[in-house]
């Protein structure tokens, strides 16, 4: 016994603590954001100011956990989601400092930026319709509320209601017109489900092009990745539907939009460093990167969507406060279960 | 009571390691009795029934399409004489190298709308995200546990019984259902319940497939709805569902025990097929198994790799080996000599609150990993500012770890040392050899294939693992299994075939390795 007793004490020391905290040229971002993307711009930023970036991914909820619990002496600087939402809930929880907004936000799109100042956007995207070219005729379709006429029985597509892209633009349709309104657009949504709700966005789109279904939301890059994707059979589905954005007539609100965003924390010890990335994430080089590789939109108004983005034209974008998006995720999650939304 | 008394530091080490060990379903009782406590109207609110429905939905089906996959082959293997035995017996392991998350994947974009068969015939137009096919192709990974432990009873009832119900004029068919399954039931059960805690944790595919399981509940009400106490109260609630399944065992393992009484197995009866149509009818049905759970995903996963072979860095692929192997190596090892402490512990003073410290270790198996991270980090809250450093360390990755998959090595070390005879030890004693070295020259030596086991079983499950490591994980630590999965959810299977391949190979080395030395030393067969 005591010989393991012994071996397992060395074994514990060969452990060694990996908390790399108050090093100068380091800065510690926690990050919902897995694509190669970011990976390569932390690898650029790294190169052109010698600041290593050390990161954490995992969902947003879990990394907000994992902050509240390091407390006043956790390693992270820099928390980045998907989800406007998420940060106002990070900003809800006493988690973020406020950013400058003159240092920071002099060529950021100005219908995007924090009111509250809490968080910095990095990308937008919207959660737009996608029709297949020959079943639908675009005339056919106007504005969110309008995916509630029956017209669109047994052929509308939609993923689950875990899913945290529905659960904003439910939380948009909350904010907007009320508990009551949402909950009954959601239980009409729910009678043209031309499938329960299963698989990611890009499922929906192929099974649009698999003739289940003639019109899905989801969310506007995933149609540039189908487009551009290696996969052949990937491309033939990308170019089988068109995208739609909603409500731009001139009364109405706009397309659905969210943001990437990354908020600055309270107990960052990096920072100088942090602050620094974050005007390099908002560069036009990094901006340029961000929309020519995953087909999200700039934030910076100096640089141009893609190509492909560009083809789809300019559309009006909503002009809802985002940190509304988080304000009402719980109602819109309580309407969900109603209505029966898987 | 002299028992206890004799060995009393025994029993408190057992103890003390057991409430060091499952601390996190402490928190999670603790925190569920609060919210009873306060809140009643909670459970009326709830929509439990759905969720319970699709979970046990769920369970059925995963556990059909393994029995299906698993006892006929095992039956086939045990029984008849057929060339390549122990070939197959390694073949039909090898599904349990691939991960749950990659099977569902694999065969949802091999099967999907776009997927080869869809797209080359036109036919053919289905939907493959469905609660059935779902429970299939977990089955194809999960199978292989109810193969072994069905395997091995198969073994142990032996010939004497297959003989006589021949003489009793029994068809092959009713010695099957009348004598071999009753027999084997308890053995069986083992595997299966195996299978219902992997199902019970499984989180990714099953969201993917947008089917309501408890942990996706767990989620959805952790954080969208931002309640706390719901999600706990359904933690809560799949243990009870384990806890249920795990009584359930023992109740058929005692009934077993008086059985196994009875039996004394002579020979291996080797029976022989009666038409060569039905030799070959055989065949095909067992290899069935390994073809579509082994060959159809690794086939897909490598020509992935070819397609791709210039875009991948090599160096990330051999730093996430590493990463990989560190863990799981201290983890495992760390597994197996607690494992082995107590249970050698219960050997010597067995009472009934060692067996329920016991017990509650194996229910760790089936709590969902990002419940066991989350617990764990409430858990640090709750015992102040002084331990949050741990967060982000190995260390409490690899605490994390243990209490998950404890039971992983229970399984094998407990049936190995049950075989041990007592009158070893007490042999032993009139040789005056003392308890350590009994612990040397007897009991390590006796039991060293099932630690051994014990040690390769727990590290593949360390390698596959996934939402434990997502959240505990220290700053730029990546598995194999942490990116095949973030390749893999962004649809980018491409891009993850070549981790999820060395995943694969590596825990199949190890599986061949581990399921050959066994067979060597007979193990399917000893008496």
């Amino acid at each position: 016994m005591k010989r393991i007793l012994i071996l397992s004490l060395i074994i514990a020391a060969f452990l060694s603590c990996t908390n790399s905290k108050k090093d100068s040229d380091v800065v510690n971002v926690y990050t919902k954001r897995h694509y190669q993307v970011d990976k390569d711009l932390f690898e650029s930023f790294e190169k052109d100011f010698g600041i290593k970036v050390n990161v954490v991914k995992a969902s947003a909820d879990e990394l907000i956990e994992r902050i509240k619990t390091e407390g006043e002496n956790g390693p992270a600087d820099l928390i980045i989601t998907v989800d406007a939402g998420k940060l106002y809930k990070a900003a809800n929880e006493g988690l973020l400092q406020n950013i400058d907004a003159n240092e920071f936000c002099s060529n950021i799109n100005p219908k995007l930026i924090d009111v509250n100042n809490f968080w910095l956007p990095i990308t937008y995207r919207s959660r737009v319709v996608v029709y297949h070219k020959e079943r639908v005729a675009p005339s056919d379709l106007s504005t969110y509320d309008d995916l509630t006429n029956s017209k669109w029985k047994n052929r509308l597509l939609v993923r689950t209601s875990t899913n945290s892209y529905n659960q904003a633009l439910m939380s948009s349709i909350v904010a907007h017109k009320g508990e009551e309104y949402a909950l009954d657009w959601s239980n009409r949504i729910v009678e043209n489900f031309a499938r329960e709700p299963k698989g990611n966005d890009r499922d929906q789109v192929r099974a649009i092009s698999a003739n289940v279904g003639d019109i899905a939301i989801v969310n506007s890059y995933y149609i540039g990745l189908l487009m551009s994707s290696e996969d052949s059979l990937d491309r033939m589905v990308g170019e089988s539907v068109n995208v739609f954005f909603p409500n731009q007539g001139v009364d109405q609100t706009g397309a659905h939009v969210n943001i990437s965003g990354i908020g600055l924390l309270k107990t960052a010890p990096n920072l100088n460093n942090a602050k620094k990335l974050m005007k390099y994430l908002t560069s036009e080089y990094a901006q340029n990167y961000y929309t020519n590789n995953s087909f999200e939109y700039p934030v910076n108004t100096n640089v141009e969507p893609s190509t492909i983005l560009s083809e789809w034209g300019e559309f009006k974008i909503d002009n809802l406060d985002l940190n509304k998006l988080g304000v009402f995720r719980k109602k819109a999650v309580q309407i969900f279960e109603k209505s029966n939304w898987q | 009571m002299a028992i206890i008394k004799k060995n009393f530091n025994l029993i408190l080490s057992v103890l003390i390691i057991g409430i060091v060990i499952t601390m996190p379903i402490f928190f999670i009782l603790k925190e569920s009795i609060n919210v009873a406590y306060k809140d009643f109207s909670l459970f009326a609110s709830f929509k439990l029934f759905d969720y319970f429905k699709q979970t046990i939905i769920l369970i059925i089906l995963t556990s059909i399409f393994s029995l299906i996959f698993a006892v006929f082959p095992a039956y086939i293997i045990s029984f008849y004489k057929l060339r390549f035995k122990r070939l197959f017996d390694i073949l039909l392991i090898l599904p349990l190298a691939i991960p749950c998350y990659i099977m569902a994947f694999t065969y949802s974009d091999l099967l999907g709308f776009n997927g080869l068969i869809q797209s080359t015939f036109n036919q053919i137009n289905f939907d493959v995200l469905t609660i059935g096919w779902l429970s299939f192709f977990l089955a194809l990974a999960l199978y292989p546990y109810v193969y072994t432990t069905t395997r091995i009873s198969f073994s142990l009832v032996g010939s004497t019984y297959m003989d006589l119900s021949k003489s009793l004029g029994l068809t092959r068919f009713s010695t099957f259902t009348k004598v071999l399954l009753p027999l084997s039931l308890s053995g069986i059960f083992s595997g299966v319940i195996l299978i219902v805690m992997e199902v019970l944790n499984e989180y990714g595919a099953v969201n993917y497939f947008g089917i309501n399981t408890f942990s996706v509940g767990i989620f959805k009400y952790w954080f969208s709805l931002d309640n706390k106490s719901y999600a706990i109260v359904l933690s809560f609630l799949l243990l009870l569902l384990v806890l249920f399944f795990v009584y359930l065992s023992s109740l058929l393992k005692k009934s077993d025990d008086k059985l196994k009484y009875h039996i004394k197995s002579g020979k291996d009866s080797i029976l022989t097929f009666q038409s060569k149509l039905s030799k070959n009818f055989s065949l095909t049905i067992i290899s069935i198994p390994f073809f579509l759970g082994f060959v159809i995903p690794l086939v897909f996963v490598f020509s992935n790799v070819i397609d791709n072979f210039f875009k991948y860095d090599f160096n990330h692929l051999i730093e996430l080996v590493k990463n990989s192997l560190y863990v799981g190596f201290i983890a495992s090892f760390l597994i197996v000599v607690i494992a082995f402490y107590i249970l050698n512990v219960k050997r010597v003073a067995s009472n009934k609150l060692i067996n329920s410290i016991i017990r509650v270790l194996t229910t760790g198996y089936a709590i969902p990993g990002a419940v066991v991270g989350l617990s764990l980090m409430l858990l640090l809250r709750l015992m102040g500012d002084n331990y949050t450093f741990l967060l982000g360390t190995i260390f409490l990755l690899i605490y994390a770890y243990i209490f998950r998959f404890m039971s992983v090595a229970i399984f094998p070390i407990e049936t190995s040392l049950k075989r041990q005879p007592k009158t070893f030890d007490d042999q032993a004693k009139s040789l005056k050899l003392n308890s350590m070295k009994l612990f040397y020259k007897i009991t390590i030596p006796l039991n060293k294939y099932a630690l051994f086991s014990a040690f390769i079983l727990v590290f593949i499950d360390i390698l596959k693992e996934l939402p434990v490591t997502l959240i505990l994980r220290p700053f730029n630590f990546e598995t194999l299994a942490t990116q095949t999965y973030e390749y893999a959810t962004e649809e980018m299977l491409a891009y993850s075939s070549l981790y999820s391949l060395t995943l694969i190979i590596c825990c199949s080395f190890m599986l061949i390795y581990v399921s050959s030395v066994l067979n060597k030393k007979n193990v399917f067969t000893s008496r």
